[in-house]
């Protein structure tokens, strides 16, 4: 396995996506290629940034709202029903 | 999907309020948070956080059980805001300057948030990154949706789904180190800001 075919695996290797076959072969290729092994460090911080993403609190109760929004619909088709064609 | 949720949904779909209260409750602090990720904007996420509960609430008996209720929930978000771009031009509606962070550079507040990285992470995923690709590494790395999921949440294949993945990963790790972000070193010297508007 040549750097080029290494590095399109990356993805698929950092989420256990292959078989142990290729799994293997791109492990090879990494400890005996320096370069393609920084690579795919820098790969792994990349995504390591991601996950210190937090998340955050609603910013009010969506529950309150959803039951408004019901209770007009609702009203709305009461309404509809009894308003003569 | 196991059969505790299954049995909620029945029931929320027979009209218990209870069971309905539940379900949604539940699954409000993602969709904001999913939606918040995307936009990178609290008010579109507020906004398009409550027209996604609103629209699951119409749906909710057309669901099929055909994936989990969360998957469901997220695809009626995303086609929500692929709806509002397509209604709007992005700059307009969806934008990173809507982000509050104080113009100066020495503002305690300014220093917290880009030391938590969040405004970082959301401005690289939102400039630097094509946007399809971003909103699939959001589904993938930060909610952790497996392929399958976002596969059908984004209505692609799933090979279309790994590409872009992919892709996408490959431009913000080369984003990251061509801009020297913190996370690479101690030399903190994002290029972002230099062309960044905030």
């Amino acid at each position: 396995m040549n750097c080029e075919e290494t590095r399109l695996l990356f993805s698929d290797f950092y989420d256990r996506d292959l078989s142990e076959e290729i799994r293997a072969l791109v492990r090879q290729h990494l400890v005996s290629c320096a370069e393609c092994q920084d690579e795919y460090e820098n790969f792994k911080k990349a995504l390591k940034i991601l996950k210190k993403f937090k998340t955050r609190d609603v910013p009010r109760d969506y529950m309150t709202i959803l039951k408004k929004r019901r209770e007009n619909k609702t009203l709305r088709k009461r309404n509809r029903k009894l308003s003569p064609p | 999907m196991d059969a505790d949720e299954i049995n909620l949904i029945e029931r929320a779909k027979a009209g218990e309020e209870q069971a309905f209260n539940e379900i949604f409750c539940r699954e409000q602090r993602n969709i904001y948070n999913l939606m918040l990720q995307i936009t990178g904007d609290t008010a579109t996420a507020d906004d398009l956080t409550q027209e996604a509960l609103f629209q699951a609430f119409c749906h909710l008996p057309d669901f099929r059980f055909e994936s989990s209720f969360r998957t469901w929930l997220s695809k009626i978000a995303i086609n929500l805001f692929r709806k509002e771009c397509r209604r709007k031009s992005r700059h307009v509606s969806i934008c990173l300057e809507k982000i509050k962070i104080p113009a100066n550079k020495d503002h305690p507040e300014r220093i917290a948030i880009k030391r938590e990285m969040q405004w970082c992470i959301l401005h690289s995923l939102e400039h630097h990154v094509p946007r399809k690709y971003g909103i699939a590494i959001i589904l993938r790395d930060l909610q952790n949706y497996s392929y399958k999921d976002i596969a059908e949440i984004l209505e692609w294949s799933i090979g279309k789904t790994k590409t872009c993945i992919h892709r996408g990963r490959q431009i913000l790790r080369e984003h990251f180190v061509n801009g020297r972000c913190k996370g690479f070193g101690s030399n903190y010297q994002c290029y972002c800001e230099g062309i960044s508007r905030i």
